[in-house]
């Protein structure tokens, strides 16, 4: 005969049955994360540029700077896959070296952007006041001029060249960081957790970095990672302009700078370093968005 | 007695804006004993929260606000502590428990992060001691399984159990006084049970004060030793529960206590107090009740003259603030007053 369960039994079954929230907020993130079909392709593409640009010395033989007039403009071909350009480099070669500062810049500088926009738009937005006027007023003029343009300006300053470059993009879109962290801050310090840990007589500073900057990170996070590809496009345009990393160092705006005599004849010596570039902006553009679903807790299940 | 634990007195508090300034508490003065429990009753705009947020000094820095009177919390008056001061006394001997338990923790921390962040804001324990006193809070409010709820998100909790947290954060560092802003507001009933309880038994455990701020009679009746009820900013009336139920002898809290629905007998409509709050920026001259109620009976003096709360007969805890309280002693008046509000 069937008996009925025990109390106990039913609250144990219940238990074992009542859907596992994993304990680990990472590994469920990861987890949405890994859903998001369009994502994974950016991160896909992201880690073959990564590899290419990291172990391109293994990957190929070809010098990516040594010239070769013999084997100038020469069509993609089994020998060079993405053709040569004008003074006989292998293409592919170059796209794979240049990954190397194409990827850094962008990186670096949007760390720089972060590092130094983030606190100050968290301060700007949680204090107010006089402290949030000053920096504003700084942002209003920043703004006024769009980013490639300000980049553009401070490369005048410090002169062309890969370092240059990558503080003159990061400080470009600091003033975005700036309006994004600000704005975070201000919604989220009249949230009621905030007045609470107020009220439970918490410090201004340990309620700024542990309530106001964890729940502004998601959006930040996802702003990055989509600025990467704002600066990445910034150092190319500088690149192009021929006020980026100089030549011969296979930048991929530099290269598509140098290639542009050559577009009606050679037009592959444009197309493929155009396409890396688009390409790398794309892959940190679907990363962003997939990150902006996995990171917000709020779009969680 | 014994000393009160909050004594605030003759608290006024004013926002300006642009154009009109808005007097949202005027002259407040009540008591908090050790182990008390006082609730603060009145309609949505009365100033019950204005005035315990005003002397946590928690009113929002945006608007202009001017605050006058004192709030002496164990003798210190909060509307003058530094801002240091008032670090040190927020969350420590005094917490509040804010009214929405879905809002009040912060989704991206652990429940147990959030805890010993309240546990560290006034003491230096170390990491094992802050989870074991974390975990002992936790497991005092009820939780299930405490060691798990540490380390879980709020948003895996129901409301219920964030409200518990929420209890657990206001006793975590023994306050003498506890205020609890509409605590039971978002929750179903029989977690509103559990929940005030927990409150009882945590209030009773530390002998700390609680003010429960709420629009709900019937937990007033079963929570509160005393009440005061405020109506647009001021004191209408305050004394023992037992004798604000029995006897109210203010117009306004013969209405609210006429407007809760019965059980039984055979009432068909709900019986609401005529008209509505007053604008604050408006309030009526003289008894800012006078509109409203139905025991002015148009005379001049509700219209001129602001009433005083005064102590009823020998009963000095029984205060209102009615210049025809006397006539309300006859509690036929009352069954007529409960009348005429159903026909209005």
């Amino acid at each position: 005969m069937n008996q009925p369960p025990s109390p106990d039994a039913m609250l144990e079954s219940l238990q074992t049955a009542a859907p596992r929230v994993d304990g680990s907020p990472f590994s469920s993130r990861l987890r949405t994360f890994a859903g998001n079909k369009a994502a994974l392709v950016g991160l896909v593409i992201l880690l073959i540029f990564v590899i290419l640009a990291v172990f391109a010395p293994l990957l190929t033989s070809q010098d990516p700077t040594g010239q070769n007039l013999a084997a100038a403009f020469q069509p993609p071909s089994a020998k060079h896959w993405l053709g040569t350009d004008d003074l006989g480099r292998d293409i592919l070669a170059r796209i794979m070296y240049g990954g190397r500062y194409t990827l850094l810049i962008g990186l670096v500088a949007v760390s720089i952007a972060t590092i130094i926009g983030v606190p100050l738009g968290l301060i700007s937005g949680y204090l107010g006041g006089v402290t949030d006027t000053i920096i504003q007023r700084i942002t209003d003029i920043m703004l006024s001029f769009n980013p490639f343009l300000l980049a553009l300006m401070l490369v005048a300053v410090f002169g062309a060249g890969a370092k240059s470059v990558t503080i003159a993009a990061g400080i470009g879109v600091i003033p975005q960081f700036i309006r994004l962290a600000r704005g975070q801050a201000l919604s989220i310090r009249e949230e009621v957790y905030v007045e609470a840990a107020v009220a439970f007589g918490e410090k201004p500073m340990a309620i700024l970095r542990r309530h106001v900057m964890r729940n502004s990170l998601a959006p930040i996070i996802v702003y990055a990672t989509l600025n990467i590809g704002l600066t990445i496009l910034v150092a190319a345009g500088l690149g192009f302009l021929g006020l980026g990393v100089q030549p011969p160092a296979p930048e991929w705006g530099t290269m598509l700078g140098e290639a542009r005599s050559y577009i009606f004849h050679a037009s592959y010596q444009m197309t493929f370093p155009g396409l890396a570039i688009f390409l790398a902006v794309l892959s940190f553009n679907l990363l962003g968005d997939g990150l902006r679903d996995a990171v917000d807790p709020s779009l969680r299940d | 007695m014994t000393e009160p634990l909050l004594s605030i007195e003759d608290l006024t508090v004013t926002f300006r804006t642009r154009s009109e300034s808005v007097r949202a508490v005027d002259g407040v003065s009540f008591e908090v004993y050790p182990g008390e429990t006082v609730g603060v009753v009145g309609e949505s705009g009365s100033g019950k929260s204005v005035t315990m947020l005003s002397m946590l000094r928690l009113l929002p820095r945006t608007s202009r606000v001017i605050t006058s009177g004192r709030a002496l919390l164990n003798g210190k008056d909060m509307l003058r502590a530094s801002r240091r001061e008032l670090r040190r006394i927020r969350g420590r001997e005094v917490a509040l428990i804010p009214q929405d338990p879905m809002t009040c923790l912060d989704p991206v921390l652990r429940i147990g992060g959030q805890l010993g962040e309240a546990l560290r804001a006034h003491s230096s324990v170390s990491r094992d001691e802050q989870r074991k006193r974390a975990v002992e809070l936790l497991a005092s409010v009820g939780l299930p399984q405490p060691d798990r709820q540490y380390g879980q998100f709020p948003h895996e909790l129901s409301g219920g159990m964030r409200q518990r947290v929420m209890i657990a954060m206001g006793m975590a560092n023994n306050p003498s006084l506890l205020i609890a802003d509409e605590p039971t507001t978002a929750l179903d009933v029989t977690i509103q049970a559990q929940v005030m309880d927990i409150l009882r038994e945590a209030q009773a455990e530390t002998q700390a004060g609680l003010v429960l701020i709420t629009h709900d009679l019937g937990l007033i009746a079963e929570m509160a030793d005393r009440v005061v009820v405020m109506y647009a900013g001021h004191v209408v009336e305050t004394g023992e529960v037992n004798a604000i139920f029995a006897k109210p002898r203010h117009p306004y809290t013969v209405g609210l206590l006429g407007s809760l629905p019965q059980t039984g007998g055979d009432q068909d409509w709900l019986r609401p107090i005529p008209g509505s709050p007053p604008d604050l920026a408006r309030i009526p001259t003289g008894c800012p009740f006078h509109p409203r109620c139905l025991h002015s009976h148009g005379r001049e003096i509700c219209r001129t003259q602001l009433p005083q709360l005064t102590p009823i007969g020998s009963d000095s805890t029984h205060r209102t603030a009615c210049h025809f309280s006397d006539e309300l002693a006859d509690e036929s008046i009352h069954g007529l007053l409960t009348v005429a509000q159903e026909i209005q």
